[in-house]
C-alpha cells in the first residue's frame, strides 16, 4: 500500500487529537504538545517511503511521537544542582533537627476516594506537575505515571540508582506539599 | 546498628519502597516505625492516594474529547505538510 500527502493530511484530522492528548498527558504543556504533534507529522511525511504499512498508520504515528517526546527531553540540559537543592529544601523544611515531622505533617481534609473523584483537585495536581523543571518532570512521569522500570530510567537519563531514588522521593514530597497548599488544606 | 528510624528517614524509605524491593532489614525497620507512628502511616497513605490520582489524571487527559487541537493548528500542520512535500 502506497500512501501520499493526501493520506497524511487526512491523518491530521483522524489522529491529530488523540496524538495531542497523548503528548499532553506526558509533557503537561499545551504549546509543547502541539509542537510535538506537528513535528511528528513532518517526520511522517519524510519517512513515508519507509512506511510499508506493516502496522496501522495510527500505531506508526504514535511510535514517532514517543520518540519525539524522548528526543525533546534529551536535548534539554541535565538536571542542575539548583533544581535538586530547591527540592531538598521542601523536604528538609518538613522535619525538625531530630527528624520529626514539623508543620510538614499535613492533614488532608478529604478522604482518598473523594480526592480521586474530584475534578478541581485534578486540575490542582496538573498545575503542580506542570510547574516542575522539564527533565525532572519527565523522570517523574516516566516512573510514577507510566510505571517504567527504575533501572531503565537511570540508563536513559544517566543517573545512578541512588540519585534516582533521592530525586523520586523529593519529587513525591514536593508534589504532596504543592497539592496540600493549593488543594486539600482548605 | 540503629534500629529506630526517624520520620524523616521513614519518608525516604517509603518512597524507595515504591520503586524497588526493600532489603529485609529496611523492611523490618519500616514496619516497626509505621506500627508506632500515625503520622507516617498517613504519609504512606497520602503517597498512595497521589499515585492513584496521577493515574486517573492521565486517563482523563487521554480520553477527554474537550481536549483537542484547534482547527488553526490542524490547518497549519496540513499546510506545512504541503510545503514540505514539495521539497
Amino acid at each position: 500500500m502506497k500512501y501520499s500527502l493526501l493520506d497524511i493530511q487526512d491523518w491530521v484530522e483522524e489522529y491529530g487529537d488523540t496524538l495531542y492528548r497523548f503528548a499532553l498527558s506526558r509533557v503537561y504543556d499545551e504549546v509543547l504538545a502541539e509542537d510535538l504533534v506537528q513535528t511528528t507529522y513532518l517526520a511522517a511525511i519524510n519517512g513515508l517511503k519507509n512506511f510499508a504499512g506493516d502496522s496501522s498508520p495510527k500505531t506508526w504515528l504514535f511510535g514517532i511521537l514517543k520518540h519525539k517526546i524522548i528526543d525533546h527531553f534529551r536535548k534539554k540540559k541535565s538536571i542542575s544542582l539548583e533544581e535538586i537543592s530547591n527540592l531538598d529544601h521542601v523536604f528538609h523544611a518538613s522535619f525538625d533537627e531530630k527528624g520529626r515531622w514539623t508543620k510538614g505533617y499535613l492533614h488532608w481534609n478529604l478522604a482518598p476516594d473523594e480526592i480521586l473523584e474530584n475534578k478541581e483537585l485534578k486540575k490542582v495536581l496538573w498545575l503542580c506537575i506542570q510547574a516542575l523543571p522539564d527533565k525532572l518532570k519527565l523522570i517523574f512521569i516516566s516512573r510514577e505515571v507510566e510505571g517504567d522500570r527504575s533501572d531503565c530510567i537511570c540508563e536513559k537519563y544517566d543517573l545512578t540508582l541512588s540519585n534516582f531514588g533521592v530525586i523520586m522521593h523529593r519529587l513525591r514530597h514536593k508534589l504532596r506539599d504543592c497539592f496540600f497548599e493549593k488543594g486539600v488544606s482548605r | 546498628m540503629k534500629w529506630m528510624l526517624t520520620c524523616k528517614e521513614t519518608s525516604e524509605i517509603l518512597s524507595h519502597s515504591r520503586d524497588s524491593k526493600l532489603n529485609w532489614i529496611n523492611n523490618l525497620m519500616l514496619m516497626m516505625h509505621l506500627s508506632m507512628c500515625r503520622r507516617c502511616r498517613k504519609y504512606k497513605e497520602q503517597l498512595k492516594t497521589l499515585y492513584l490520582t496521577y493515574q486517573k489524571l492521565k486517563i482523563n487527559i487521554e480520553n477527554d474529547p474537550e481536549i483537542h487541537l484547534s482547527d488553526e493548528v490542524k490547518e497549519k500542520i496540513k499546510k506545512d505538510l504541503n510545503q514540505h512535500s514539495k521539497h
